[in-house]
């Protein structure tokens, strides 16, 4: 009795200093941030993206996925080749896995195609949750409610109000709002020099959460008769060769989902490191328009992936 | 759901509310399935490899006790120790891709197969030797392999030292679960304040060091030596303390490591756990086949027991060499210690204050070329470093500061700074333990928290030592 008395005490106490602790950081938080709707950081560019979903017509290929595709997809290419309307909503992968299912899930309708294309840091790190990026865009849309996608580990992964106060307030292209054209695409660094990469090792981790995600993202996909596609993001060779081990983890995880796959090899979408613009996921002109042309192809070998009623009423291919 | 996860923590203080209300004789019941919930977590099959070393280790054991014939018994010590390394290393090497016809493990994580499997072949080794006797409860044995804040990445614990402080239950005690708490908080300070912070310069070196040379690639060894202690050390808080709640004692892992003397002190307080398996399980035996060749025999029983343990961190070159290189620190010091105190007479340096601290340096600068090994990416990358140290050029370093921002550097070095102020001054290291167990302690737990909160980065997840 004594023992659950001075346990219930314990468990009090830790609760108490829980809510102040966290009630203080959150504040802090909140007090760091931006909450200016015209902002020209690249997270604000989010605003527009979710614009041009709402008022491009049905049917249409939603793309989903991190910087990997804002910088490496021409859909104004791929629109053409395929015959449907392309919109494409990579971004920025601090907005995390769970954000983009969900933002998407709630414009997407009967009769659009979704191209899932997760970073791989997206299926075995925290940054499923997202971080950074929801928080910025919670303080330019003063939607709090979007923090619900970071959850308590995507909150603290936001790295903090010193992380905010050490933001510039000055943003240089490729990195700024009106960087992006009408579909979507990042185009303000097609121009621009390539710089050093630095490439790295991905954490051996595994998060599970990300694959019971698809799969329930997924399921309401059927439900509502929307397609959901899988296809790996493009990543620079060195990178590849030095996670294979990993990259070839989270593949199979990812291929287990029972989600149809564009490719059921990552090895498609590796391209030469010379084809980068500045990370290893960032592709230049050249890769960009390689990445289209292979995932134009892709889906061009399988048209029963994008036939539905829907579509042959519009009259595409 | 790695110990700096939320979702741990909330695990953690459940599992420490359903312990304390549970009948004692139920107790090892609920940590067992609280552990099993745990490891399926980080990858659904893994309870079942669990599972498998728990079943032959515990049959094997049990099946020794009950025979006479020394045949049966040494078959069934055997079969095993060699069901158990065999399983490992399918598993181990298996998912790293490195056995022919493997390819369907290669989707395997394996995190804490080798920690545990080293723990059931020592309960294996002393039954055989007769220094332990076999555990006849299957849960308290299966949960002290299992047992959840150990699971991971250790200590490795033997079974005179875990088996019985799980048979006698514990009455709550409010100090312990006290002290436990601030061990959790304190390991995760380490690890998200401290090692991640580090970690982002070591990892920004390493992953392109073709960009840089000179004093940028020091920089980096010295500062994945700080990544790999704090990353490590502040996992055994976390685990020794979250331990503690239920109170279990779990063994030290880390004693001030970097103050070591010599190589051989540097093992005496690095990964004490596994340092003390290797020495009793690979060195002790080795040594005493080859006690007839005198020094050489000691030598090479180090050599080969180093390079066992760098080949258990991986099957790479890498770690071969790191092992090797330590293995041969060793080895040379079995031939110089009897010159050693001769020469410092000779010098006249052997009661100079001065002498430790040189001892103490030089031992680091050791440890930390070991280190280049285990942390490059390649063999040749680790090679580079090593050619491209000299000169200390400072101009890419520069570029550096500039990529992480000079306020993350002001803060790691405070930080680190402040740390080293209370290794240098005891007086004041007891002044922060009066301020964590004085009046206004809970203001001190309140900063604690809220520093964690602001400063850690919590997006780096994995643990260094789990991959092993």
């Amino acid at each position: 009795m004594a023992a659950s008395k001075g346990l219930g005490s314990l468990l009090l106490r830790l609760l108490l200093l829980s809510v102040l602790a966290g009630g203080s950081y959150l504040l802090l938080l909140y007090a760091c941030l931006d909450r200016n709707p015209a902002s020209n950081n690249y997270n604000a560019a989010q605003i527009d993206k979710q614009e041009l979903l709402a008022k491009t017509p049905t049917p249409r290929l939603i793309v989903i996925g991190g910087s990997n595709l804002a910088f490496g997809l021409d859909s104004q290419r791929l629109e053409q080749a395929l015959g449907v309307h392309v919109v494409n909503l990579g971004h920025q992968a601090s907005l995390g896995l769970r954000y983009m299912m969900g933002s998407v899930r709630r414009l997407a309708k009967p009769g659009d195609w979704v191209l899932l294309v997760p970073e791989y840091e997206h299926l075995g790190q925290d940054i499923f949750y997202g971080g950074s990026a929801v928080i910025d865009l919670a303080g330019y849309t003063g939607n709090l409610a979007l923090l619900r996608y970071n959850g308590p580990v995507g909150l603290l992964a936001a790295n903090t109000a010193i992380r905010y106060y050490q933001q510039p307030f000055t943003y240089y292209p490729p990195y700024t709002r009106d960087s992006f054209n009408r579909y979507g695409d990042n185009i303000a660094h097609l121009g621009l020099p390539p710089s050093r990469i630095a490439s790295y090792t991905i954490s051996p981790a595994v998060n599970p959460a990300p694959i019971r995600a698809i799969k329930a993202f997924s399921n309401e996909c059927s439900r509502r008769g929307i397609r959901l596609l899988i296809s790996y993001p493009a990543t620079m060779r060195s990178f590849y060769e030095s996670n294979r081990t990993i990259i070839a983890k989270l593949s199979g995880n990812l291929q287990n989902t029972g989600v149809t796959m564009l490719d059921s090899n990552p090895e498609s979408f590796v391209f030469d490191d010379r084809y980068f613009f500045d990370t290893v996921y960032h592709l230049t002109a050249e890769g960009r328009a390689l990445r289209t042309e292979r995932l134009t192809r892709l889906l061009q070998q399988r048209p029963e992936l994008l036939q539905t009623d829907e579509h042959r009423k519009v009259g595409a291919p | 759901m790695t110990f700096s996860s939320p979702y741990f923590w909330l695990f953690l203080i459940s599992t420490l509310a359903l312990h304390h209300l549970t009948p004692e004789r139920w107790r090892w019941l609920l940590l067992l399935g609280a552990s099993y919930l745990f490891y399926w977590w980080q990858a659904p099959y893994l309870p079942l490899v669990l599972a498998a070393i728990t079943a032959i280790s515990y049959l094997c054991g049990i099946g020794m006790l009950n025979t006479d014939s020394g045949f049966r018994r040494g078959s069934l010590f055997w079969g095993g120790v060699s069901s158990c390394i065999l399983l490992l290393a399918l598993l181990k090497y298996g998912s790293a891709g490195l056995l022919p016809g493997t390819s369907a493990l290669q989707t395997m994580v394996t995190i804490g197969v080798s920690y545990y499997t080293f723990q059931a072949l020592s309960y294996l080794i002393d039954i055989r030797l007769g220094l332990l006797p076999p555990e006849q409860h299957l849960g308290y044995y299966a949960l002290s392999l299992a047992f959840f804040p150990k699971l991971l990445q250790g200590p490795i614990e033997r079974g005179n030292d875990l088996l019985p402080q799980l048979r006698t239950g514990k009455p709550f005690d409010y100090l312990a679960v006290r002290s436990g708490l601030l061990l959790v908080a304190w390991g995760l300070f380490q690890k998200v304040v401290i090692a991640d912070r580090l970690g982002m310069y070591v990892d920004t070196v390493y992953n392109n060091l073709h960009a840089y040379q000179g004093l940028p690639l020091l920089v980096a060894t010295y500062g994945y030596a700080g990544q790999i202690y704090f990353d490590f050390a502040g996992y055994t808080s976390m685990a020794i303390g979250s331990a503690r709640l239920f109170g279990i004692n779990l063994t030290a892992n880390f004693n001030q490591p970097y103050l070591a003397t010599s190589i051989a002190d540097f093992w005496r307080r690095w990964h004490i756990s596994f340092s003390r398996w290797i020495l009793d399980y690979i060195f002790k035996p080795l040594q005493l086949g080859w006690r007839d060749w005198g020094a050489t025999g000691t030598a090479l029983a180090l050599l080969i027991t180093f390079v066992v343990s760098g080949l258990w961190h991986g099957a790479s070159w890498n770690f071969v060499i790191w092992g090797m290189l330590h293995g041969i620190y060793m080895a040379c010091s079995v031939w110089y210690r009897p010159w050693q105190k001769k020469l410092h007479n000779w010098l006249g340096v052997s009661k100079k204050p001065l002498l430790k601290l040189w001892q103490i340096g030089i031992t680091f600068q050791l440890v930390c070329l070991a280190w280049v090994f285990f942390r490059a990416n390649s063999l040749d990358d680790a090679l580079y470093v090593l050619q491209h140290l000299w000169p200390l050029q400072t101009e890419p370093l520069q570029g550096l500061l500039m990529i992480k921002g000079d306020r993350e550097l002001y803060i790691t070095t405070l930080l680190l700074g402040g740390l080293m102020t209370t290794v240098l001054f005891p007086s004041l290291k007891h002044g922060i333990h009066t301020l964590f167990t004085g009046r206004w302690r809970w203001a001190a737990y309140y900063l604690l928290v809220l520093i964690i909160l602001v400063c850690g980065i919590f997006h780096q997840g994995a643990f260094l030592y789990g991959r092993f």
